[in-house]
């Protein structure tokens, strides 16, 4: 037998750049960063002091972004989360000219459109806070406490894949920390290995 | 009986070996086959490595042929067997596209054996670029230190490059540069992946020496030094 399966699909540009990823350590202070959000406003981690904060690296036209946004998973998550006082940062470090990138405008058409609820939306394009977490895929998620510790650090679930039905049996690591944390825990994974599409930097 | 799926990818595209590495996806394969008719494990090219500044992943360029095998029972009767499969696969370049396909395909089946006329070049050309076993005369030991995995092997000529492939994903730092030191037998240094929780019973996937020769490999970790050193059966 002979399968022939031809992929058709246009080309675009390759980006080349060398990896330099400092890196983040669980149990030790999450570094501090300021990012400018799609809305204009300057927001720091400093500020948030005293709540959880969750960062989840994003890129809209990834396969593996999509399989959580389009099934609602993520939108589910944001919701679930702020509502308890979580403040849930999206970060887009795509640089200008590859797939995720977006203005302001673009993002905030997006987030109407798919009804996302972070609290906001950092834009990275150079990819200083992606490079300062060493954000390698989309998603890759990070979890900070309220004593502004990193207390997770990895991919979104178990299941690593593009497969939406793969959400409903899959062991959320996010909200597993969330929950361990919260209830005076020690959080059980405290670092996976991140699934998805590279996170687009630039050169 | 083998069969076979060829991929032909675009230029500057890549899919996914079995261990995508950092990013990416393998594809999946569900076949859909006649009562009695069973599917063997997917059989992987030896894969490429592949660097972009987010991380390391292995997969294939150009044109790539999984291999699998398909048991019929004896007691089919002769005739036409339908088989199917859906297949679903992620192709990347500087992006990301998730691809599908159902396939099918009609096997004749003549005088209990599984005959097609139309394959013999393709597969036996795909066979040869599947990783061989490894000699079982030849040894082969891996032993696990603080920050890093050694294989130890003595082939039939000492290796001036080879390269490992974990079939596993987590057990080494795909990125990390591999170093080789030759002796009496050839070390090849493994540095842990960040993301090792347990240490593996066995270090499985695919040696390649001096860029040419490639084997399947499934060894026992050893925690001592290699003072007891093992023969590989």
């Amino acid at each position: 037998m002979k399968s022939r399966i031809t992929i058709c699909v246009l080309a675009l540009w390759i980006l080349f750049a060398m990896a330099g990823f400092a890196a983040v350590q669980v149990g030790e202070a999450a570094p501090g960063f300021t990012a400018t959000d799609s809305n204009g406003h300057q927001q720091s981690l400093a500020q948030y002091k005293g709540k959880y904060v969750v960062l989840e690296w994003h890129n809209q036209g990834c396969p593996f972004t999509k399989k959580h946004y389009e099934s609602g998973n993520m939108q589910r998550l944001q919701k679930l989360w702020t509502s308890r006082g979580v403040v849930w940062f999206t970060v887009i470090s795509s640089a200008p000219g590859t797939q995720g990138y977006v203005t302001a405008e673009q993002e905030n058409d997006y987030l109407k459109r798919v009804a996302a609820a972070p609290t906001a939306v950092l834009l990275d394009p150079k990819g200083d806070l992606g490079h300062l977490y060493g954000a390698k895929t989309t998603p890759h998620m990070f979890v900070i406490d309220p004593q502004g510790r990193l207390i997770y650090d990895g991919a979104i679930d178990d299941k690593p894949s593009t497969d939406a039905s793969d959400i409903a049996g899959a062991k959320n690591y996010v909200s597993d920390a969330l929950q361990e944390s919260m209830a005076g825990k020690p959080v059980a994974v405290v670092a996976t290995r991140p699934y998805g599409c590279s996170v687009k930097y630039g050169q | 009986m083998s069969v076979g799926i060829q991929f032909e990818i675009d230029s500057g595209w890549h899919i996914y070996w079995q261990n995508p590495g950092d990013s990416g996806e393998a594809p999946r394969l569900a076949w859909h086959l006649p009562e009695g008719v069973t599917a063997g494990a997917l059989e992987w090219p030896t894969p490429a490595r592949m660097t972009t500044a987010a991380g390391t992943d292995y997969g294939y360029q150009g044109t790539t042929v999984l291999l699998t095998s398909l048991q019929i029972p004896a007691s089919a009767t002769p005739g036409v067997l339908p088989i199917h499969a859906d297949l679903h696969w992620l192709v990347c370049h500087d992006v990301c596209l998730p691809q599908s396909a159902q396939l099918s395909a009609s096997i004749r089946v003549a005088n209990n054996e599984a005959v097609n006329a139309h394959a013999g070049g393709l597969l036996q050309s795909a066979a040869e670029r599947i990783p061989r076993p490894w000699p079982g005369n030849y040894h082969l030991d891996a032993h696990s230190f603080p920050d890093h995995f050694q294989l130890e092997f003595e082939p039939a000529e000492p290796p001036a490059k080879a390269e490992f492939f974990p079939a596993e994903v987590e057990q080494i730092d795909n990125a990390a540069p591999q170093e080789l030191v030759v002796g009496k037998e050839a070390k090849l240094a493994l540095k842990k992946s960040e993301y090792l929780r347990t240490e593996p019973e066995h270090l499985k996937g695919v040696l390649v020496l001096n860029t040419k020769t490639a084997y399947r490999i499934d060894v026992p970790v050893g925690r001592t030094s290699s003072a007891g050193r093992r023969e590989s059966k």
